[in-house]
């Protein structure tokens, strides 16, 4: 049994809300007679084109996102170097530095997945995967990113969740139009 | 006179697939007449992707019908060329047509 209201959520990340509704629509109405995988593999295969589509129409914008959200994650990283040089100097057990490392990555990305959001009305997932290609080489290319692809990864993950946030916050803010 | 607006392959298809079908063309219906027509069954994120591409290039209008039981309440958007789709159909297909004319196909004859 597919459940269209998680369908309808997962395309409302990468289009408006009655968009989103009415191709799920299109999809459980043929469901019936192609099964539950496809239905879900049209799903996926929808919300991909059209993220791809949101990167690709404006990839100059895209560009300049990207590389803002990387500027602001480089100056955390710089005043998280700065402050836990004085987190040493005071001396601090393994778990504190954990959880400051944590709470670095954690406040970075949700700071980059909010304005990215704010920045890019309608194309908040769209922003977010341009910042994931810039992100995943600045982290993996040597001498640049210091964690590695972890945090590069984790990184992604909570910016494209903040991200994903904001946009249903703004949602939230529109009506929906009655359908007669 | 402005710049004319460039039609891919695909677009151009779902813009005759909506003017064949008149007042019934919604996601399912263009997406069957595609395949019936072409041999080819679009995949429902190219279907998806184009149709919001030609709206929002202003070729094509949507309006929302009335939701259905076996669509779990969801309404149908149905869509409709406007006159700039139909130019630009139009233009596309009469340069084909010109480009076909003397040519030698297999089962197909131009004057």
């Amino acid at each position: 049994m597919h459940n269209n209201h998680i369908a309808e959520w997962i395309l409302t990340l990468v289009t408006s809300r009655e968009r989103a509704a009415s191709t799920v629509g299109d999809l459980a109405e043929q469901a019936g007679a192609r099964g539950v995988v496809w239905f879900w593999s049209g799903v996926l295969r929808t919300a991909g084109s059209l993220l791809w589509r949101g990167v690709t129409e404006n990839n100059a914008r895209a560009a300049r996102l990207a590389l803002a959200g990387l500027a602001i994650y480089i100056g955390i990283d710089m005043l998280h170097a700065f402050l836990t040089g004085i987190v040493f100097f005071v001396g601090a057990n393994s778990m504190e530095w954990r959880f400051w490392l944590a709470a670095r990555l954690l406040v970075s990305s949700v700071l980059i997945g909010r304005l990215l959001a704010r920045w890019s009305p309608g194309r908040e997932l769209a922003a977010c995967v341009a910042f994931a290609v810039i992100i995943s080489i600045y982290d993996l290319t040597p001498m640049l990113g210091s964690d590695g692809g972890v945090s590069a990864l984790l990184s992604i993950l909570i910016v494209s969740a903040a991200a994903a946030w904001g946009r249903h916050n703004s949602l939230a803010r529109i009506p929906s139009i009655p359908v007669s | 006179m402005g710049a004319a607006l460039s039609l891919g392959e695909f677009e151009q298809v779902v813009l005759l697939a909506i003017l064949r079908l008149r007042d019934n063309a919604y996601g399912v219906t263009i997406g069957a007449e595609i395949t019936e027509c072409t041999g080819r069954e679009p995949a429902p994120g190219a279907l998806y992707t184009t149709l919001d591409r030609l709206e929002d290039k202003g070729l094509v209008t949507s309006r929302l019908g009335d939701p259905t039981p076996q669509r779990g309440g969801r309404a149908k958007r149905y869509f409709a060329l406007n006159a700039k789709g139909l130019a630009a159909i139009t233009r596309t297909q009469q340069s084909y047509r010109r480009l076909l004319e003397g040519c030698e196909l297999p089962g197909l004859t131009y004057a």
